[in-house]
């Protein structure tokens, strides 16, 4: 029976995952598109877009280094199924599917009651949270899953064998390999367990020494990229509260206006300032709008009307934590001290609360919600009337979840994912010939990475002519390969010979013949497709 | 001393300026609803059965979202600091842990839960003070202890 309800319960979650991948979300955001190309790339060459012979510690990509672990992940995807949405949404789905899997083992491992993992599995395969990152081709649920996996075999070692300690360490690196928030998260995780197993480590020292060595060693280039190069640290410095001068710039002028005296240098304090930043973002990750009404306010990471969990997730998990707490749950620290610590990373950043950087919270909310469950059904009198109650509560959101996520939100949100650009690119293909020149505008960003998937452009062919600047952020962008050319002015370019041009909205290039334009799903025009003779 | 210490946080707690926020209550909310109910049908007039459209997009179930925004915005950790000052926010935690955990009185539990939403209903507008409230009762059960 247990069985057979986990297997209903996975065939769900993959059904969920699964079901019109590569036509919802609407489009490939660019991030996608250039995980896609990359390993598009990779596959055919063993190099990544720019030459590179198969990069360790990052895919430079739109000079944004990527981790690698994402890319190398989809190449067997698109070997499978081809370049296309469904492919490189694969690998998210596919871990995905098996994270909600490991929930149900490790759940099974903290509680020791079929009941519990059963329900925390089921409350993972229908999460909103989870469900919006699995079915898009994010690096940080890829992430999630070797974390998650690498929690796991830390349980496995703390209580069967001390020989799992090396998978898991090697589980935690491919974390940090995948997703730049999880080096963030993976250090901090691994202080909550080291201290709830301080006595299996101390007893299997030995275990843990070599695993602790052999992390070590595959670890160091990554460190040396993150920590020693400019690349490396890019992306950390472009997001954190800390590279901010804001809250220099107010304690200067507190203390100006106290005469600079010595209790105003401490009451203004700009450390104290940073931190008070630091806890504000931090209590964002609990903000109750985010977790409960309205989730990530960028309309990728959430649909806008659903929160990250659902309304009868409050009372369950605040129960959840009640019960663990008062009965002194041999599970409690580990759980509480990953809800915990799962902010600090992302507190770092500016975006507050941000779904992506802190998914790895996941599944402790499941985990408290199954446990508060379980825990009420228990003391609870009216148990059959309880758990009608909760069931129909449950379904009723996750179908209206579920209506938003297919019909609503696509087609209000379809220009936050690029939508129009596959559809360009068709258009294009069919005028290919017959242009000298095609210029596109670059309003919408990187336009480039869309040619080269859509037409599946061999990246030797590409490198042959691509014209690859770096501007002052270090950032890569390309204005031209082939007979494209991509620019921010459109109007401005007037090359020889039959020209096309692709404009942004309303604009066209003067003299120039409309030939068609393409809509978002709402119906607004997002580019103009004209034709010049000069 | 111990005394001194809870009076100094007293006091942080009482004079921290009640944070500026926005409307939202009851009357937000209805005036939030004919705009989503058009916005939302008109998404789904195109190819949905009037059904399911009645059944996700009507006013009992618009409202409810947007009272429970509303609601939820109150537990908002920021929100407490900012009405009971960070200094508020360990005995406005130990408020709600003594009373969860160790002195479980359901009526006192369920009283905490229901408070929040009055204002929703009745002109209240200064809600932020409920924070200062419950972060002086941590600090008179901490001083208890």
């Amino acid at each position: 029976m247990n069985k057979t309800l986990l297997i209903i319960i996975i065939l769900l979650a993959a059904f969920l995952r699964l079901y019109k991948l590569g036509s919802v979300p609407p489009s490939l955001y660019w991030d996608e598109a250039s995980l896609g190309y990359n390993a598009y790339s990779i596959l055919i060459t063993a190099r990544d877009e720019h030459g590179r012979f198969l990069p360790g510690t990052n895919f430079a990509a739109f000079g944004d280094y990527k981790p690698p672990g994402y890319i190398y992940a989809t190449v067997p995807a698109i070997a499978a199924f081809g370049l296309n949405e469904f492919a490189i949404r694969f690998p998210s789905a596919f871990f995905g599917t098996l994270t909600v899997l490991l929930t149900y083992f490790l759940a099974k491992k903290l509680f020791e009651k079929e009941s519990i993992a059963l329900l925390a599995t089921f409350f993972l395969a229908i999460s909103p949270w989870h469900l919006q990152f699995s079915r898009g081709a994010f690096e940080a649920n890829l992430g999630l899953f070797f974390s998650l996996l690498g929690i796991y075999l830390f349980l496995k070692f703390a209580t069967e064998k001390a020989i799992y300690i090396l998978p898991s360490a090697l589980s935690f690196l491919a974390a940090m390999y995948t997703f730049t928030g999880q080096r963030l998260f993976v250090p901090f995780i691994l202080i909550v367990l080291a201290w709830q197993f301080r006595q299996q480590i101390l007893k299997n020292i030995k275990s843990v020494s070599a695993a602790i060595l052999i992390s070590a060693v595959l670890f160091w280039p990554l460190f040396i990229f993150v920590t020693q190069t400019i690349e490396g640290k890019l992306r950390f410095n472009e997001v954190t509260i800390f590279k901010d001068l804001e809250p220099i710039d107010r304690s200067n002028r507190y203390r100006e206006r106290d005469d600079f005296s010595w209790y105003s240098d401490i009451t203004h304090n700009r450390r104290f300032l940073y931190a008070r930043e630091y806890l504000i973002h931090y209590f964002d990750a609990f903000e109750p709008s985010f977790l409960f009404t309205k989730g990530d306010a960028n309309p990728r990471l959430s649909v806008q009307e659903v929160g990250e969990l659902y309304y009868l997730d409050l009372f369950l998990i605040l129960a959840g934590i009640y019960f663990l707490i008062a009965q002194k749950h041999k599970g409690a620290f580990l759980i509480l001290g990953w809800l915990l610590v799962s902010p600090l990373g992302p507190a770092t950043a500016r975006e507050t609360p941000h779904a992506l950087r802190m998914i790895h919270i996941l599944p402790t909310f499941q985990l408290l919600a199954a446990f508060g469950l379980v825990s009420l059904y228990q003391i609870i009198r009216l148990k059959k009337l309880f758990l009608v109650t909760c069931f129909l509560f449950l379904v009723a959101q996750f179908l209206f979840y579920l209506h938003i996520y297919y019909f609503h939100w696509p087609r209000i949100w379809s220009n936050q994912w690029q939508y129009g650009y596959k559809q360009l690119v068709y258009q294009i293909n069919n005028l290919y010939d017959d242009a000298d020149h095609i210029v596109v505008t670059k309003a919408l960003g990187r336009p480039y990475i869309y040619f080269l998937l859509y037409r599946q452009v061999d990246p030797r062919d590409y490198l042959k002519t691509a014209k690859i600047v770096r501007d002052q952020f270090f950032f890569i962008d390309v204005n031209g390969f082939d007979k494209f050319i991509f620019t921010g002015s459109p109007a401005d370019e007037r090359p020889p010979g039959k020209t096309i041009y692709i404009t942004e909205g309303a604009s066209l290039p003067a003299g120039s013949q409309l030939l068609s334009t393409i809509n978002q799903l709402d119906g607004k025009v997002v580019f103009r497709i004209s034709t010049i003779t000069n | 001393m111990r005394y001194a210490t809870l009076l100094i946080l007293a006091i942080f707690i009482i004079s921290k300026d009640l944070p500026m926020s926005d409307q939202c209550d009851r009357a937000t909310a209805q005036t939030a609803l004919p705009v989503r109910i058009f916005s939302e049908t008109t998404i789904d007039g195109r190819d949905q059965p009037v059904l399911v459209t009645r059944f996700f997009h009507n006013k009992v179930t618009i409202m409810s979202s947007e009272l429970g925004r509303c609601y939820f915005n109150f537990f908002d950790l920021n929100f407490v600091v900012n009405s009971a000052s960070l200094f508020g926010l360990l005995p406005w935690l130990y408020f709600f842990y003594r009373i969860f955990l160790q002195i479980p009185k359901y009526p006192c539990i369920l009283a905490i839960f229901i408070i929040p939403a009055v204002p929703l209903f009745i002109a209240f507008p200064q809600v932020a003070y409920l924070h200062k409230v419950f972060a002086i009762i941590g600090l008179v059960l901490w001083a208890k202890r």
